[in-house]
Order: C-alpha cells, then structure tokens, then sequence
C-alpha cells in the first residue's frame, strides 16, 4: 500500500499515478479525485464546492449498512454468534428484516446491505457517484476498545460536543468550523461577477460560506485570520430570498414614514454610534442582509422553483444550495454550504423515523445532484453526523454510541464496485464467551472509529484544492502530537501513515 | 409503589384559580368554563406518590408553598426610579407594561417580586386552554366535556387538520400544535403572574421538550401539561421541579425514558463481574441529558461559574459507567392506569399502554393491522393480537383515529406519569379484568442487573463518586439519585449562570455567578432565592453595570413581540391570541416568521446555546458569547423585520376560535391615537410603553420624523411603533 505513502504531492506529479492507486485499492482520498480534478488540486482558477449533509442527532449506522450476508450462522449452543446473527439478536424490535437487505454494496469481506430507503444512494453507488467511508468518527489516532481513558476524546457521546468537535475540528471546540476555514483560504476571482461598491469586492464572497438554517461552526471561519469567512444564513423559501417589506404597496412604512427611515435603522447609521457591541453585532447581520438582497435575488434566479413538497424540507434545502452553486460555478472560487436534516436522535421509535428520514435523505441527495446539471463535476456532497448509535438497542430505539458511517457523493468520486468502500465496517461477531471478536466493538455495542475527523474532512479538503500546511492549520488546535495522531490516522487497514490520507 | 395518592387527588383541583384580572387584563376562560374542565380532568396532576411534603403540596394547582425562611444574599434597594423599574420589569415579564413600571416603583424592587411570587399558580392552565379547543364545536361552540370531536366534526375543521402523513417534516408540524400555540401565547400576554412567566420561560430554554418531537408534537396536550408542571413549580424548589421533570410525560417522551425497561441479558446473572452476553440496554438519553443540561453539566465548575482546569485541562464531571447507572435509574416510568376512557359507542379506550412495555407498537405509531389495514388498539394489554378497530370500522375512518386518540389520551398524557416496579400493576382492576392470567412482569431495573451492566460487583457502583444502589421503585430510586446529583458542586453554578443569562444578561462577572450560585445553594435551591438573588444584584440593577458594552441579552424574537403586545395593548381584551406556531421562516403567513417560538426548539439544545460564539462579530473579538444571535441569520433578520411590520399591521393571526372573532393579537392603536396625539406626542406614547422613558435623542429624532408627515394619524404612529421597535434599542435588553 505504498500508495498511501505517496503524498499528494508526488501523486500530482505523476500523472499516471490515480490508474496505477485505483488498481491496488487505494485510500478513499485518491478514490475521490477524479482524474480531470488531480491536476487542478490547488486553489487555481477554478470553481469547487462542498456541501456538508448534517445527520443531526446520530445517524444509526447499523441499520445504514447491515453486517454482510452469506456468513454461516454457529449453532445457538454456545454463545459464539456471526455478525448478522448478533445484529438479529440484540436488536430484535429493530433489526431490519431479511426481505429488507436487497441493496448491497461490496467489500474485500462480502457483500453488505443497505437500508432500503437509500434506493438512489444505491444507484448512484453503481454509478461510481457515491462512497461509502466506515467507522469515521472522534478519535486521536489509533483506536481500539481497550484505548486508556485518558487518551479518548472527551465528552464522548454527548450530542452538542460531538456535533461541535466535527464541525469545527480541532479538539477545543471552537466556535469556528473546518467549512469556513477551508473556504478562507480562496476568495471570489471578481471577473464577470457583479462587484459591491463600497467593499470593491465581489458580492460573491458573501456566500463563500452557506448555512441552510442557524448559525453553527462549521461554516464560520478563523476568527483570527485577516479575511474572517462568516456563514451567511440562508432561508430556502420561494425566491430564496425574503425580501424586505414586499407586502409594502408603495414603498412606504404604512403609507406613512420612507422605508429609509428603517433601512438606516436596521444599518444603525446613527451620529450616534451606539455602545453596545450585541446591539453592533445585530446591526451588522441586518447590514449583510440589506447589501445582498439584490445581488442574491438576481443571482438565485439562475433555477426556477421546481416543485417541492412542502415537508421535505433537506430537498428545499439542497436545491437552493443547488442555486447557489450554478449562480456561480462558472466564476472561480470556492464556496461550502452546510445543511441539516434533523431528528436522527432515535432513542424510540426508530422503525417508524429512522426509514423516513434516510428515505429524504435520498430523494434529496438524488435531486440535488440532477439540479447541479454541468456544474456536478465540481461539487462534492458528504454526510456527517454526532456520532453513529449501540447495536444493542434499548427496546424500540438505540443510544448514542461512537463512530458512524458516512458517504460521499459526487461526479469526482471514481470506483465501482469494491472500490467505493472506504475503511472497514466493524464485525459484530462474538466469540464463545459472547465478547465482541473485533477490538472495534466497545462491549455495550459502540463502533470505535478507524477513520478520524479529520482524515476524513483532510481527504475532502485536498479535492477542494487545500495542501498539507494549509489543512495542517485548519486542523490544528495548538496540540501538536494529538494534531499529527488524527490527521495523520490512516483508514481501517492501518497500512497508512501520517498523511497518508491527506 | 404507593396509590394512596387517590385521596389527594380529589382535592387537588378544589382551587383552580380563575386567572383574574390584572392591568385590566380579563380571565383567560370564564368561571364556568374552568369549572367544568376541572370536573373533566380529576386524573390530572395528581399522581405524586412520593412522599416528599412540599412536592404534594407543589402540585395539584395549590400554590406553591412558601419555602422555608429565605437567607437574603443581595443588596437592600432604595425607591426605584422609572428607568429602574423599566429595567426589571424587562428582565422579569413576559413584557413590561406601564403599569407594571408603577407597581414596581410604588412597592420597591423586592416588595414587587415577592408580591409576584405571591400570586398563586394557575392549575392547569395550558392543560385547558389546550382542552377547550380541542374541544371546540365547528359552530364555535365551546365543548369542553367530552373532550373530543366526533369524526364528523373534526372533518369539517379543514382549517385544523394536521398535514396528510407524508414525509418526515409532517411529523414537525400539525394542526393541533395550533392549540398549544395559542396557549403559550395567550399566556405569555395576559397572565397576571408575569414573573412566573417569565421564570417559566427562562426554565424552557435549558430544560426543552419540544412539539418538533414527533410522539410529544402529535400530542401536544403533554406539552401543556410540562407547561402547567413548570408554572406550579416556578418558586418552589429546583429539586422538586426537577422530580416533577421526571415525572413529566412530556419529557418521558422528549428524552425517552418513558416505558424504558431494565437490561435483557443472555442468561441468568449471578455473578455480576462476569454476565452472560448482555442483549437490550436501558435507555441512555434521559440520564444523560438530566446530568449534561438540567443540573451539573459536563465539566467541573467553581461555584463563579468558571471551569476549573487541572493541568489546562477541563476535569469531566461523569463517566460513561455514570450514565449506565442512571439509565437503570430511569426505568419503569409510563402513564398512570386509572382513567380508562368510555367511547360514545361503548368502546373502551385503554390506549395508554406504555408500548414499550408490550414489545409492539400500537396505534399511536401508525403501524396498521396488517391483515386489516386498520389501525389498532391493545386493548388486553398482551401486545400481540386482539385488535379493535378503528371506531367506525372503515379504512377512510383511521387517519381520523390517529388525530383524535390523543384527546382520549389526554388526560394521563398531561399528568404526571407513575414509576411502575412490575407491569402490568396488580392492582390495577382494568388490567386484571381485561387477562386475569397475565403475570406482571419486572420492569424497573435491580441492583443485580445494573451491576452487570457495569461489570461490577454491586457494591461497587457508584454515581458521580458515590456508592449507590437502587430503591425499591422508580420513584424511590429517582430520589436517590437526585440527592447525589444535587449534592454535586457544579449545580448551584451552573443552573445559576443560565438562569442569568436567561433573566440578565448573557455573560455575567464570575462574581455575580458566584454570589447567586451562593444564595441559591444556601437556600436548598430555593427558586425565590435564585431569582432574587439574581434580580436583585447589583449587576442586575445598576445602570452603570448595564452600560457596559458587552451588558445585556439580545432578546429572542418571542420576547421581542410579547414586550409589543403588553407594552402597547392589543384589541381582544377577553381572547387570546391565536398564531400557528412561529418556530420558523418558512412560513407563508408573514406574520409567523419568527423564527423562534416557546417549547418548539429543534432539539434538546433549544434554538440557541448558551455557549454560542458569534464568530466575525464584536462580542465574540472580547470572547464574550451572544447566544440569541446563532438564530439571527441573514434572512432570519428580514424576515423578523416583515413578521414585526405584519403584527403592527393586521394582529398575530386568525383567531378563529374565539367569540369574538376577528384578529387576536391586534394592536389597540385606535385607543392611543384617539386624542389626535402630535407627533411628538406620538413618540412619547412610544416610549414611555416600549423604553420606559429611555429611548436615546436619536431614536426619539427618527421615530419623530416616521410619525410626521399627512398620513392618517394611525399610519403615523404605526410607522413611528415599527421604527421603534426595529431598533436594536429594543432589540437587546440591557
């Protein structure tokens, strides 16, 4: 596995490097890049984007990919079990059913099914558009159940710091996130796009950070860096933007006063400058707000509403980052957005919640990828998620545990068939004594992650065009051993080594 | 597990309290009314079988106890000025009035809160307004008893019906979440006991259940009865309102531990070191947030509020073993027994079997019958077969059952839920009547179990440090592991600070954090001690701590639109106030897109953290957090600008079960402008309502020039109330 070893840097430098890395199996990174995207890995002239998925609440892993078919079952007389046996056993009330494991993907170990509801996914896994990546999650370095408390991760489990810690990725929670700090590191080329006069900037860097939503850390950048990135938040209704006052029939607040008047309130154009620095802050949001509605406006015409569901609220979501994209794909730059789709916290109920949320999941992933039309080779889309929940489940739902799976989509992803699944599930096979066989397996049921944070966030930062001392300081929280332990941690073979994956 | 609760629950509602008039505010419902909802609801809020004294006498609608002799901690105040009294009146309603402003200058700071813990709880309150409508007939008619529609009816109220069962954002957002909505509005807007609101609403921001939650969104009813929990328990103790937490079926669904059941092992446990593989876990989710957000927190705090840092590092305050502990802790909880429910036609609705318990999900989880198709009901308690259909017999006729079995429900799903030991109760007669030969079955975990779980020896389990064992029952295992949480040393800080950042201001000295930490703690969590101590600080109360510039919360849009309400008085003097729920922009009713609404935060992390970083902004440049501002978006901030400007407008929704229909929410311009007021007259109205006098010469100067000018004279003072209230003069409480 030498290509691992292979920085990108050697690997760019040798053009027929990605067949050669593609016939041996090689890490999910270079899997990533398709061949036309290799040679443009830098922040050159070009238009890129990221657009994070967020499985807010913790994605049940185990039943998104199911232990692989085809294992001989052992004889019930003794506690030894096979993966899928296990799964049957401790999940009763909420493993899925045999007639519910017809979607496979393949791995070196057999095949594996996938949740039914992810039928697009599927057939997008075929096209060679979707990866798979196991047991990513919160882990310095290597990693195994029998790790020393001290050198795990804190406040795992615990659904706003794991949220936090894959958001921002440095281990002290910053309110800044990687999307934002990824996106710092390239602003708008302002050729062809429209300029806004006072800054002299293109209003295109508004919207090098999309947030679909509230404000989280993923989209916001380094406070300290000299261009700070701040998210924009962005509804995803109608026109996609609000317009300010529109029920207004001449201009005028209740046919009375100039809508001026407001305008230089919400901007707190005062002689006065008021003291209070929350009241600034607020102001200066309004401020952003007033300066884009037209630029955005126009832009977000580029794609006329299609026809939504009202309830499906991730495929309103995607489409408008779909619009946000198209608006500018053909200009240079980089943009990250950041959508959620909520409620994966399924501690009850789960048979009823758990296929209706992955079943949104894919018909929103399905359509925003036919809405990015030409632009889709520039665009990858990936899930994240708190963390992944116990195989054991609780009765009708499962608990919060660790590592989960997550997959990545997009035209640059290369690899069919055994190539497309990075990283190895966790086997849930028990030996005599009933004790999980795999040192991955906590004993209450919880995935121990082989793949880190920010091996992962580092390998989606390459194809963004990002290189090793950049990713270094996005990910760096000022520890360096425990910086080189996670983004240097290889996939589940352990053949990698530091930036192997980066 | 004690009954003899029974008799105390007769007398539990003997003292509903009529809400009375207050600032010329009428009742929320007439006498009558209440009176009849009362003798509907004998099943609810009672079920407090502990036998803690001032827990019993918390509930059942009484008023809370006067705790034990407060110590004072804070500072004795002088006469309060206008500004002064402004400024508490912010910080302590729902939205200050001109009348509140005078009360509190005529009566001193602290003769005015103890005159407002004085007042006593509305009993069930949210309950029956919720109820009422529910049980409104489609000629408006009230119809409070019995407490659901027929199916006809409900097919004629279009305007109500949930969404068609499609997709997961359904789950979100029903029809009948409109009954809540205009519960917790009305609320907010007339009671008289402002103070207790407002602590209210503090409480819901750290301790969330959320209708965005679908078992707790389709039954909303639970949610008013949190609601009612969290008002009877607002100046008694945090113990005790933490228990009733507990209890809260709301929650028991929220976070899950309702129905939750002990550990399933592979085998007989003996030896609790070495267990037989173990098969089905308690569930986690509860135990875990109740440490992580409703009392101690993650990491260990100084009593100032600070983390203490060993070697730089913050020190967790729990383990993973903590959290399987309490997990079995939190086993055996489900809804009371008694109150079985007579249909019209005969059928006996005994739906509230905790499902888990059963092993199956019945009705409530949509699962039909799949020889059928039709939508079942367990009435023999056994979870499998024995399925009754839908009332009507017809497939058209389920979705109808799904909507209108929570009323049916409603009752138990408002009340306090029982800790069952062994299911189902023995002495329940409905259950031995309906399968003499069923067995109950152990469901609250043991000692052994949990040590096994661990992988320890039994005596060798602890909590937080502490050995620790189970009780008897739930509630007597709750209780032990309440006392240990409560003896942790980061409670008296860490609910402290948030109650601050709720009441204050978003990032107090460590000092003041420290000194209400203090009282609170001397005072055996003592709510009237924490709320005064934190009212009554000097950093709450001198303008010289306000006006620095970090000072002061950015108010949530919520409080934002109740202060307009209160301060300037709206038309429907007798109603309330009707809106779809607010909780965000997407809304097409303009009106709505508020971004923000009480109990509809997406998830147990309310809409804003109390740790957000604004990240670019000026606050988080001094590492000061601004938490009300992780909602305050780009487009958030317009569309809040278009909701305000449509209430100013046309009122805060159809109130459209109201007699007197019309516009609920309305502001009573008409009233203030009936003198021909100048425009400087106009401002003045402006801001002695909404500013207490305070508006800067600036605002006062734009506000002036939006009421000048020849429109109509309502326009005018419309224009110059929208300037006003869309500055961040308002907008930020300081």
């Amino acid at each position: 596995m030498s290509e691992i070893n292979s920085s990108r840097r050697s690997f760019l430098k040798q053009g027929g490097a990605l067949s050669a890395a593609g016939t041996v199996g090689a890490p999910w990174l270079l899997n990533l890049s398709a061949m036309a995207d290799a040679a443009a890995a830098t922040l050159t002239d070009d238009y890129k984007a990221l657009v994070c998925v967020f499985l807010a609440g913790g994605n049940d892993a185990c039943n998104t990919i199911l232990p692989k078919l085809n294992e001989a079952p052992f004889p019930t007389t003794s506690k030894r079990r096979s993966s899928m046996q296990r799964y049957e056993e401790v999940r009763s009330q909420i493993a899925l059913p045999a007639a519910q494991r017809a979607l496979t993907i393949s791995t070196p170990a057999g095949q594996h099914p996938i949740h039914p509801a992810l039928q697009n996914v599927h057939r997008m896994y075929g096209e060679g558009k979707v990866a798979f990546v196991a047991n990513v999650g919160n882990v310095f370095g290597k990693t195994d159940r029998s790790t020393p408390d001290l050198a795990l991760p804190p406040r795992l489990r615990s659904h706003n710091d794991q949220q936090g810690f894959w958001q921002s990725g440095r281990m002290n929670s910053e309110p800044s996130g990687w999307g934002g700090r990824f996106a710092q590191q390239r602003s708008f080329n302002p050729t062809g796009l429209p300029i806004e006069t006072r800054s002299n900037k293109p209003y295109a860097d508004y919207f090098r950070s999309v947030i679909i939503g509230s404000n989280v850390p993923f989209g916001m950048g380094d406070a300290n860096g000299t261009d700070v990135v701040r998210a924009y938040g962005l509804g995803a209704k109608g026109d996609g933007v609000i317009p300010l006052l529109k029920q207004t029939q001449d201009g005028k607040l209740f046919g009375a006063a100039s809508q001026t008047l407001l305008r230089q309130v919400m901007r707190g154009q005062f002689k006065a400058p008021r003291a209070n620095l929350l009241e600034q802050d607020y102001m200066d949001v309004q401020a952003r707000a007033l300066d884009t509605q037209a630029y955005l406006s126009d832009a977000l015409k580029v794609i006329p509403d299609t026809s939504v569901p009202e309830d499906a609220q991730l495929t309103k979501d995607l489409l408008m980052v779909a619009r946000v994209i198209r608006a500018h794909a053909n200009a240079k730059g980089r943009q990250v957005f950041f959508v959620t789709l909520d409620q994966f916290d399924t501690h009850g109920n789960q048979n009823y919640k758990h296929p209706l949320l992955l079943a949104e999941l894919d018909t929103a992933l399905n359509r925003f990828q036919s809405a990015l039309g030409n632009a889709s080779g520039k665009v990858v889309t990936f899930t994240a998620s708190d963390f992944g929940r116990l195989l054991h489940a609780n009765g009708d739902g499962t608990d919060h545990a660790w590592g989960g799976h997550a997959l990545v989509m997009g035209d640059a992803v290369v690899g069919k068939g055994g190539k497309s699944v990075i990283g190895t599930i966790p086997s849930y096979e028990t030996d005599a004594a009933g004790n999980y066989v795999d040192p991955q397996m906590t004993g209450d049921g919880a995935m121990v992650p082989t793949i880190s944070v920010q091996s992962y966030a580092g390998a989606l930062g390459r194809w963004f065009g990002l290189d090793d001392a950049t990713l270094t300081s996005v990910f760096n929280d000022g520890t360096a051993s425990r910086l080189a332990s996670s983004v240097g941690m290889p996939h589940a073979d352990g053949a990698g080594v530091l930036k192997g994956l980066l | 597990m004690s009954h003899d609760h029974t008799i105390e629950q007769s007398t539990a509602h003997s003292s509903n309290q009529v809400a009375s008039g207050d600032e010329g505010e009428a009742g929320l419902m007439t006498a009558g009314a209440l009176a009849a909802a009362a003798l509907a609801l004998t099943a609810c809020g009672g079920g407090d079988n502990n036998n803690d004294v001032s827990t019993s006498a918390a509930l059942g609608g009484r008023a809370a106890p006067m705790a034990t002799a407060i110590t004072s901690t804070w500072p004795s105040w002088g006469v309060p000025d206008t500004a002064g009294a402004w400024r508490m009146a912010n910080q302590a309603t729902m939205g200050t009035t001109e009348g509140i402003v005078s009360q509190i200058k005529s009566l001193g700071y602290e003769a005015w809160l103890d005159a407002e813990m004085a007042k006593p709880a509305e009993s069930h309150g949210h309950f029956l307004q919720f109820d009422s409508h529910c049980g409104t007939n489609s000629d408006g008619t009230p119809n409070i008893n019995p407490s659901y529609w027929s199916t006809a009816d409900y097919a004629k109220r279009a305007d109500v019906a949930p969404a068609p069962l499609v997709g997961v954002g359904s789950i979100q957002r029903t029809g009948w979440l409109r009954f809540l909505a205009f519960s917790t509005w009305t609320h907010a807007n007339r009671r008289p006991d402002q103070l207790r609101q407002r602590v209210v609403h503090a409480l819901s921001q750290f301790l969330v259940a959320s209708g965005k939650n679908d078992v707790v969104g389709f039954n909303p009813q639970m949610l008013s009865g949190y609601i009612d929990t969290l008002n009877q328990h607002a100046f008694g103790d945090y113990r005790t309102l933490i228990a009733a937490v507990v209890r809260s079926p709301a929650m028991g669904h929220y976070l899950s531990h309702f129905a939750n059941q002990l550990p399933v092992f592979d085998g007989t446990v003996t030896d609790p070191t070495a267990p037989p593989p173990i098969k089905r876990i308690p569930d986690q989710n509860f135990g875990r947030e109740l440490l992580q957000l409703f009392t101690i927190g993650l990491t260990k705090l100084s009593m100032d509020g600070s983390e203490i840092l060993v070697n730089g590092k913050a020190v967790p305050t729990t383990t993973r073993d903590d959290i399987i502990v309490l997990s079995n802790v939190f086993t055996g909880w489900g809804y009371e027994w008694r109150d079985a429910t007579v249909d019209a036609d005969g059928t006996v609705f005994k739906l509230d079997v905790p499902y888990k318990f059963a092993g199956y999900y019945d009705a409530v989880n949509f699962t039909p019958n799949p020889a059928t198709g039709l939508y079942h009901v367990d009435h023999n308690y056994d979870g499998k077969g024995a399925y009754a259909e839908s009332p009507t017999g017809t497939t058209a006729a389920k979705t109808f059952e799904i909507w209108w079995m929570p009323n049916h429900r409603s009752r138990r799903q408002a009340a306090p839920m029982i800790g069952y030991t062994v299911f189902p109760d023995p002495l329940d007669p409905y259950a031995k009547a309906q399968n003499p030969n069923r067995q109950p079955v152990r469901i609250h975990s043991t000692d052994l179990l949990m040590a096994a779980q661990l992988k320890k020896a039994s005596s060798a389990v602890t909590l937080l440090g502490k050995p620790f064992s189970l009780g008897a029952t739930p509630e007597e295992s709750m209780n032990k592991a309440l006392k240990i949480i409560f003896e942790h040393q980061n409670l008296a800080p860490f609910v402290a600070k948030q109650m601050i950042q709720q009441l204050v201001t978003s990032n107090p000295s460590p000092a003041y954090v420290q000194r209400v930490a203090t009282s609170f703690k001397t005072n055996q969590w003592s709510m009237r001690a924490l709320i005064k101590a934190i009212l009554l600080d000097n950093e709450a109360r001198l303008a010289s701590a306000a006006a620095s510039v970090t000072y002061g919360r950015l108010r949530e849009p919520f409080l934002r639109v109740t202060a307009l309400l209160r301060g300037i008085g709206i038309t429907n003097t007798n109603g309330g106030i009707y809106p779809a729920e607010t909780s965000t922009i997407s809304s097409d009713a303009l009106y709505l897109n508020l971004n923000n609404a009480q109990f509809m935060a997406p998830s147990v992390f309310n809409d804003f953290s109390p740790t957000f970083k604004y990240v670019g902004g000026k606050m988080a440049s001094k590492g000061k957090v601004s938490p009300q501002m992780q909602i305050a978006t780009e487009s958030s901030v317009i569309a809040y600008a278009n909701a305000v400007y449509e209430i100013i407008l046309r009122g805060l929704g159809q109130d459209d079960d109201v007699t007197n229909s019309g516009q609920s929410g309305y502001l009573n311009i008409a009233a203030l402008v009936s003198g021909n007021p100048s425009a400087s007259a106009m401002v003045g109205i402006i801001n002695s309502r909404l500013f207490g006098g305070t508006m800067s010469s600036e605002l006062k100067s734009l506000t002036q020039t939006a009421a000048s000018g020849t429109a109509p004279i309502a326009d005018r003072f419309r224009s110059a109330l929208y300037i006003a209230m869309m500055s961040t003069e308002f907008i930020v409480q300081k």
